[in-house]
């Protein structure tokens, strides 16, 4: 099967810092990938180059079997990329409905049928009950979902999301994860995230990417990942090299 | 909107629509004024309020349409409502050509509303200079007998001008209403809270603002045409003045940015207040110049200070007149 994306040898500065260096990758259809690494690992960069927001300075990024990179963010997000925010940028003036209205116009000719389908997603996340609040009366986690639900109304094939478990308690998380995986096998939607609850990376990546300073050091299953000397070192730390991933 | 803000708006409408029938000269010519900067009001604000876009130059549309009507009638003997279409390309243009070049370059926030100040003070200085129409001594329409109603040139008495004023309001508020609910009035208010969200979600937030700053430069423009036939005379001193921007934008901002009332609200206090305070300390026998200037910024810091969200939003709520 032919790559859904690829990240070939992308590189970027900023004034002589080196935030990516050739970093390259696959992923394949249908497929939930993690994006791990340190804080400054440019993580977020990355996911910036591949939606168009911040463009690299040398490789490519092939989406779908098209050259993606140098177009803008609206014309990749036509093409199939989502993405979530990871401070999140939620229209805060807005109602939660219309939040996700926007998103759908990309994809219905009518506003009607817009927020037809805005309707649909937001029972599905469960902000239901709350789709007539200004968003900024939301908590955090529920703009996050909230950014979310707005991402998945764009009919992504590809869906970027950026830190959207953090700050979540256990239990929402849980039900995060649920909705993810639900939603990207129904919809047969690929999913990169960039994660820190290592638990969630586990339960839900079949692959898992790791950044350090602007490099790609491993890429592998999460079991594989775990056990990764290179990654131990830098990353996850050597107290949790005893072979149990659920202690994360 | 629920019934009692229907039946409310149609009221007032109705008002309107008979006041010139026993209304005094003077209070007609009063509620032009105030129709007028509803209009206007009303179109600043859609691209403030919708878009997210701070002009304080509107003035320079006012002016270009004024004249460009004015000209045309003057050196051509173009009838106004020709001359409209012209006034409203030429505007159109003018607008798109500024917008594009500011958002090519990432001209934005401030720097963008210093941009439309710079275009209206390079307009007034360009047209004081420019002898064709007048130059700094300004440009003068004829004027004929007042009584015969001649609407085809604008030619006519106050109560002509009064219910041309209240079609173009009543127009803006419908325009504002149907695009606020439209495809475009999603992505401006998008744009307004987040440019970076609103393309990620696949808005071409070139193009949107584009739209914002082309439709009310060209409304703005109208707006002109009205001013430069009511008035009958134009100078760039005053049409392109940075106090007719101030003006513009004073109304939707007592009013409430981004509601449909707020504009029309805040003409109706504006121009009853500054206008009341004028009366008053004439009758006092008081000499006091700039009372109306004066009785616009105690408004505006009373605003800012006490209701930053304009008077529409409270009054709403406390008549009664959204649904909940």
């Amino acid at each position: 099967m032919s790559d859904l994306l690829a990240v070939q040898q992308i590189s970027k500065s900023f004034r002589g810092l080196k935030a990516l260096a050739n970093v390259s990758f696959e992923i394949q259809p249908n497929t939930i990938a993690a994006l791990i690494g340190p804080n400054g690992a440019g993580k977020t960069t990355l996911f910036n180059i591949i939606a168009g927001a911040q463009t690299a300075d040398r490789g490519a990024i092939v989406f779908d079997g098209r050259r993606i990179d140098g177009l803008r963010p609206d014309q990749i997000c036509h093409l199939g990329i989502a993405r979530t925010f990871q401070i999140v940028k939620t229209f805060a003036g807005l109602t939660v409905l219309d939040n996700v209205v926007i998103g759908a116009l990309g994809r219905y000719a009518r506003v009607k049928e817009a927020c037809a389908h805005a309707d649909t997603i937001l029972e599905a996340v469960g902000l239901g009950p709350k789709r007539n609040l200004p968003s900024a009366m939301l908590t955090l986690p529920d703009r996050k979902l909230l950014e979310l639900a707005r991402a998945l109304a764009t009919r992504p094939k590809l869906l970027l999301l950026d830190e959207v478990l953090g700050g979540l308690r256990p239990t929402e998380c849980d039900r995060v994860l649920e909705l993810l995986r639900g939603t990207a096998e129904r919809e047969g939607i690929s999913l990169i995230l960039i994660e820190h609850v290592m638990r969630a990376v586990m339960a839900l990546a079949h692959t898992v990417i790791v950044l350090h300073h602007g490099e790609v050091i491993a890429q592998g299953t999460p079991s594989d990942i775990v056990r990764h000397p290179a990654v131990l070192d830098c990353y996850l730390g050597a107290e949790i090299d005893n072979n149990e991933p659920g202690n994360f | 909107m629920n019934r009692r803000a229907i039946v409310l708006l149609l009221g007032l409408f109705g008002m309107l629509l008979v006041l010139p029938l026993w209304a005094s000269p003077y209070a007609i010519s009063l509620a032009t004024l105030f129709l007028f900067f509803a209009y206007t009001g009303q179109a600043w604000n859609i691209m403030m309020g919708f878009a997210g876009l701070l002009s304080l130059g509107h003035a320079l549309y006012l002016g270009v349409g004024a004249y460009t009507v004015a000209a045309l009638y003057y050196h051509f003997s173009v009838g106004p409502w020709f001359g409209f279409w012209v006034a409203l390309a030429i505007c159109g243009a003018l607008a798109a050509a500024l917008a594009g070049l500011a958002f090519r370059y990432r001209v934005s926030g401030v720097y963008f509303a210093l941009l439309t100040i710079a275009c209206a003070e390079f307009a007034r200085i360009g047209f004081d200079h420019f002898t064709w129409v007048g130059g700094s001594g300004g440009l003068f329409l004829k004027v004929v007998e007042r009584d015969r109603m001649d609407l085809l040139n604008l030619r006519g008495p106050p109560a002509m001008f009064y219910y041309v004023m209240l079609f173009l309001a009543g127009c803006a508020l419908v325009l504002s209403k149907l695009l606020i609910r439209s495809r475009a009035g999603y992505y401006w208010q998008a744009i307004r809270e987040s440019e970076d969200a609103a393309a990620a979600l696949g808005v071409n937030t070139f193009r949107w603002k584009m739209l914002a700053v082309i439709i009310s430069g060209a409304m703005t423009g109208l707006a002109g045409m009205f001013s430069a036939f009511y008035y009958s005379n134009l100078f760039p001193e005053q049409l392109f003045h940075i106090s007719r921007s101030i003006e513009i934008i004073l109304g939707p901002i007592i009013g409430g940015i981004g509601t449909l009332f707020g504009p029309i609200i805040g003409a109706a206090l504006l121009t009853v207040l500054a206008d009341g305070a004028t009366e008053l300390v004439a009758t006092v026998g008081w000499d006091v110049p700039g009372v109306k200037q004066l009785v616009y910024g105690i408004m505006l810091f009373l605003i800012v200070a006490f209701l930053p969200q304009g008077v529409w939003p409270t009054l709403a709520r406390k008549l009664r007149l959204l649904n909940e």
